[in-house]
C-alpha cells in the first residue's frame, strides 16, 4: 500500500513488429546483447539485469545464454565497432572461419539486441534544508520528468534474418515534496519499460504464443 | 610586554608549527589516500580466427610491460594511478598465439647473432592513454582511449615501419565505484583496439611479405642516396 502511495504515475507504450515465427526448443539458446557505440553501451546495466531476470522467471521455450560469455566466445566479432549492424551482414559474418561452428557449439540461435536508455527530460522546483542544535528539516518541492525509450531487435542466427522487434516508451513525473522530511514519489519508468519489453519478448519465445 | 608576548607567541608558534606540520602530514596522507591506485586485471578471450601460416617474433620491452598511467588530482577528478602493462602483455599473447601459426617471444627487436627464424618481428607499445572522468565531460560516463604503436622489424632487426591504431571504451559512472568504472572502460578500450587489430591482420595475411618488400625498397632508396 505504501509502495502504491509512493509511486508516481507512469505511462508506457509498447510496440511489437513480428516478421516471422520462431522455432523453439529447450536446447535453443537466446542471448540479450546491449548495443554498444564508441566502446560503451548506452543501455544501463540494471535495465539488462531487469530484462534477464524478468525473462528468467517466465516459462520460455529457450534458455538464456549469458551476454559476457557470448561476447567472449565470439571475440572479436561482436565488439562495439565490429558487431553486425543489420541482419543482412550476418551471412558474411557466419561464413568466416570458426564463427558458425562456435555459434553451433554454444547453441545460441537468437540474438536480442537491446538499445536505449532512461533520461531525465525536464525538472523544476526547489528545496531548502537546514540543521540546527534542535534538529533539522527540509521544506520545498522538487519534480522531474523521466523518459525511458528502449528498442529490441530479434535476429535468427541460423536463418540470418530478423524475426521481429519490440520497442517500449515509458514516461513519468517524479516528485520530492518535503515538509520537514523529504518523501520521494518516484516514477519507475525504466521498470515499466523493462516489464513491457519482457512481456512482449515472451510472445516470441513461449510455446503457446509462437506463430 | 610586547617582547614577552612575542616570545610567548614564538613558543606557542614553535609548538604550533609542529602540530600544524602533523596536521599537514595527515592532510597530505588523506589527499594521497584519495588517489585511486588501480591494477587492470582482466582475462581476455581467445579470438575466433583462422591461424595465419607465418612465424612471428614478438618483443615486449620494459616500458610496455610496466606501463602505468598517472593523473594528478584536479577540480574534476581525484588522482589516478592505473597499471595496465601486465594486462597488455596478457592481451597480446592471447591475441597473437592463435593468430600466428608460430609465435616466438624475443628479448630484443634486434638480433645479436644473425637472422632469426621468423618472418617478421612485432614490438607493441602504448603511445598514449587518456582518461576522461564524468567531471571532465559533464556526462555520466568514464571514457578511456588507448593509442597503440606497433613497430615492425625484419628478422635481422632492421626497423621497417610503424602502425598506429587506437581503442575506445566507456562505462557508466557508479557511485562509490569509480575504480570499477575506470577498469571497465579500460578493458572495453583494450578489447575494442584488439578486435580491430585482429581483424586487420586477418584481412592482410601476407603482411610480412608486404613489409619485407617495403624494407627492400627502403634499402634500395638508401643505397641510391649513398651512391
Amino acid at each position: 500500500m505504501l509502495v502504491i502511495l509512493l509511486a508516481a504515475c507512469t505511462t508506457s507504450r509498447i510496440d511489437v513488429a513480428r516478421h516471422v515465427s520462431t522455432d523453439l526448443s529447450r536446447d535453443t539458446g537466446m542471448v540479450l546483447l546491449a548495443r554498444k557505440q564508441d566502446g560503451g553501451q548506452k543501455t544501463e546495466e540494471d535495465f539488462m539485469e531487469c530484462l534477464n531476470d524478468a525473462l528468467a522467471k517466465m516459462q520460455l521455450l529457450v534458455r538464456i545464454y549469458p551476454e559476457q560469455d557470448f561476447l567472449d566466445n565470439l571475440f572479436p566479432w561482436f565488439e562495439s565497432r565490429t558487431a553486425p549492424a543489420t541482419p543482412e551482414e550476418l551471412p558474411a559474418l557466419l561464413s568466416l572461419p570458426g564463427v558458425s561452428e562456435k555459434i553451433t557449439e554454444i547453441g545460441v540461435r537468437y540474438i536480442v539486441w537491446v538499445d536505449g536508455s532512461s533520461e531525465r527530460t525536464d525538472g523544476g522546483g526547489g528545496m531548502s534544508c537546514a540543521v540546527g542544535p534542535g534538529g533539522g528539516g527540509c521544506f520545498g518541492l522538487v519534480w522531474w520528468d523521466t523518459a525511458s525509450v528502449y528498442e529490441t531487435n530479434i535476429w535468427d542466427l541460423q536463418k540470418a534474418r530478423s524475426v521481429g522487434a519490440v520497442s517500449a516508451d515509458a514516461s513519468g513525473m517524479s516528485y520530492l515534496p518535503a515538509l520537514l522530511v523529504p518523501v520521494p514519489l518516484i516514477a519507475r519508468t525504466q521498470n515499466a519499460a523493462c516489464k513491457g519489453v519482457a512481456e512482449q519478448l515472451r510472445e516470441f519465445f513461449s510455446e503457446s504464443r509462437a506463430l | 610586554m610586547r617582547i614577552r608576548r612575542t616570545a610567548r607567541r614564538n613558543g606557542i608558534g614553535f609548538r604550533g608549527t609542529g602540530l600544524r606540520g602533523l596536521a599537514l602530514c595527515a592532510l597530505s596522507l588523506a589527499v594521497c589516500a584519495c588517489a585511486t591506485a588501480l591494477r587492470v586485471d582482466s582475462a581476455f578471450p581467445r579470438p575466433v580466427v583462422a591461424s595465419l601460416p607465418i612465424d612471428v617474433g614478438v618483443y615486449y620491452d620494459e616500458s610496455f610491460r610496466q606501463y602505468a598511467f598517472e593523473k594528478q588530482a584536479d577540480a574534476n577528478s581525484v588522482a589516478w594511478d592505473i597499471e595496465i602493462g601486465p594486462a597488455h602483455v596478457r592481451l597480446f599473447d592471447q591475441l597473437f598465439q592463435p593468430l600466428f601459426e608460430n609465435l616466438v617471444h624475443l628479448d630484443g627487436p634486434r638480433s645479436g647473432s644473425g637472422i632469426r627464424p621468423v618472418s617478421i618481428v612485432i614490438k607493441p607499445s602504448i603511445d598514449e592513454y587518456t582518461l576522461q572522468t564524468p567531471g571532465d565531460t559533464a556526462t555520466d560516463f568514464y571514457a578511456v582511449e588507448i593509442r597503440y604503436k606497433l613497430a615492425f622489424y625484419s628478422p635481422a632487426g632492421e626497423f621497417i615501419r610503424h602502425w598506429w591504431y587506437s581503442g575506445r571504451g566507456r562505462s557508466r559512472s557508479e557511485l562509490f565505484n569509480a575504480d570499477e568504472s575506470v577498469q571497465e572502460a579500460t578493458v572495453e578500450a583494450m578489447r575494442d583496439a584488439a578486435a580491430w587489430l585482429v581483424i586487420e591482420l586477418t584481412k592482410h595475411p601476407d603482411f610480412p611479405t608486404e613489409l619485407q618488400a617495403q624494407q627492400r625498397n627502403n634499402a634500395n632508396i638508401r643505397q641510391d642516396h649513398e651512391s
